[in-house]
């Protein structure tokens, strides 16, 4: 049993970090009958407990309500920093080439724009762990590849429709490849299982094809 | 090793209550889809009511059992006479597992269906019966009164039937003629398990003692 409570049918910067600061005053109330609380890019599902009884949309937008009279958290406070070393080799980006071509940039240029970037998680989903991410370089716009890979490399880095992402685990996959993270994106033996989650900041960190090898050693 | 899948049917999972609280990081819940069967089931053999077990969806399994194993069946379910047919289960698993799995049919149409309030009465009632005649050791009785329940319970194959007839003829049905095709589809059910109740036995009954002698 689940409400959805939308605010906007586009994708807007603006509209989504109000979801994560609404998402995170709903999540620290802690109401017992909410089982999850889950961002999207325009609005927030809220997830009921199936014993709960009572219209669930009346409740939800009088929660909603609630929240907004008592004020939202500042953006800065919701969500945490979370740095992301990427190795950008060829090795590790098969598409960096493709997307340099349809650019008009060097591979060197789109990389340096990928790693200058700010983003933030705007939601998650498609597989555990795997983050939509606004903030993507404008000039770094391109579309998703015309024939999806039936198997991505786990950690790679990818880019489309304005966004970036981060594949948790070796899956089908159409974005345009551009490098690779060594970190662990999702391990359920985590005490924090997913690296990422909405409204998080996130800041790539270019390194070099030794430094991919050594980590984790 | 207690258990070997020899063949795993149609879309046989190992399910639990599901994890709820993830779904903000990208998890799907999962969970068995009658969480009151499992509940049950869990409770039958002394485990946690939240624990995993196997759901079996339309076509059953074949499975091994290495050792002597107690196992549960819960659910809108018809496998038990099966079971009892490869002689994988003996009268004291058949039993309760017909009473479970018209109780928790009954259940999950209740949940599931919705079903009018009346009709739900009607059919605890007849598996309530069902237990009263047991108790009595009277087992031609039982069996009548356990397939009534069962005709009432299993209703909604039936329905989707008399529906799709009643459409058919007389294109969307009104609130009543829908109401009078769902009746009609009980009606049917009803009238095959009074058949099969009255049918004579095809060959002689085995003696009551056979039958019984699980049961002492």
């Amino acid at each position: 049993m689940a409400a959805y409570v939308e605010f906007s049918r586009v994708l807007d910067l603006e509209v989504n970090e109000f979801v994560q600061r609404l998402a995170a005053a709903i999540h620290a109330r802690g109401e017992p009958w909410i089982r999850d609380v889950v961002p999207a890019l325009g609005g927030l599902a809220l997830h009921f407990d199936p014993d709960f009884e009572g219209a669930i949309s009346d409740v939800a937008a009088e929660l909603v309500e609630r929240c907004l009279k008592e004020g939202l958290p500042d953006a800065e406070n919701v969500g945490r920093e979370v740095e992301v070393p990427v190795c950008y080799d060829r090795v590790f980006a098969p598409d960096l080439e493709e997307v340099a071509a349809k650019t008009g940039l060097s591979p060197e240029e789109v990389v340096a724009r990928h790693a200058a970037g700010e983003y933030r998680v705007l939601m998650m989903g498609f597989a555990p762990g795997h983050a939509y991410m606004g903030g993507l370089d404008a000039k770094l716009a391109v579309p998703r590849r015309a024939t999806p890979r039936p198997v991505v490399p786990a950690g790679s880095v990818a880019i489309a429709s304005g966004q970036t992402v981060i594949y948790p685990y070796a899956i089908a996959g159409g974005w345009n490849i551009i490098g690779r993270t060594p970190l662990a994106v999702f391990d359920a033996r985590r005490e924090q299982p997913s690296l990422f989650a909405a409204g998080d900041r996130v800041r790539f960190r270019a390194i070099s094809g030794a430094e991919f090898e050594a980590f984790g050693r | 090793m207690t258990l070997r899948v020899l063949r795993p049917g149609i879309l046989m999972t190992v399910q639990d209550a599901g994890r709820h609280g993830y779904q903000h990081l990208g998890l799907c819940p999962g969970g068995a889809m009658d969480p009151v069967a499992l509940a049950l089931a869990n409770a039958l053999v002394g485990n946690e009511t939240d624990d995993a077990a196997l759901e079996i969806t339309v076509l059953g399994p074949d499975l091994e059992f290495a050792q002597d194993t107690l196992v549960a069946l819960c659910g809108a379910l018809a496998a038990g006479p099966g079971l009892l047919k490869k002689g994988m289960a003996d009268l004291r698993l058949a039993m309760p597992v017909a009473l479970i799995a018209s109780t928790s049919s009954i259940f999950g149409a209740m949940m599931g269906l919705a079903l009018p309030a009346k009709v739900v009465q009607v059919a605890l009632g007849a598996t309530i019966l069902g237990i009263v005649a047991i108790r009595r050791r009277d087992f031609v009785g039982h069996g009548g009164w356990m397939m009534r329940g069962y005709a009432i319970g299993l209703g909604a194959g039936t329905q989707v039937l008399t529906l799709m007839v009643g459409e058919l003829i007389a294109g969307p049905p009104s609130e009543f003629s829908r109401a009078l095709l769902m009746g009609a589809a009980w009606g049917i059910n009803l009238a095959v398990a009074e058949w099969i109740i009255r049918k004579p036995p095809a060959r002689p009954a085995r003696p009551a003692s056979a039958v019984v002698s699980p049961l002492r």
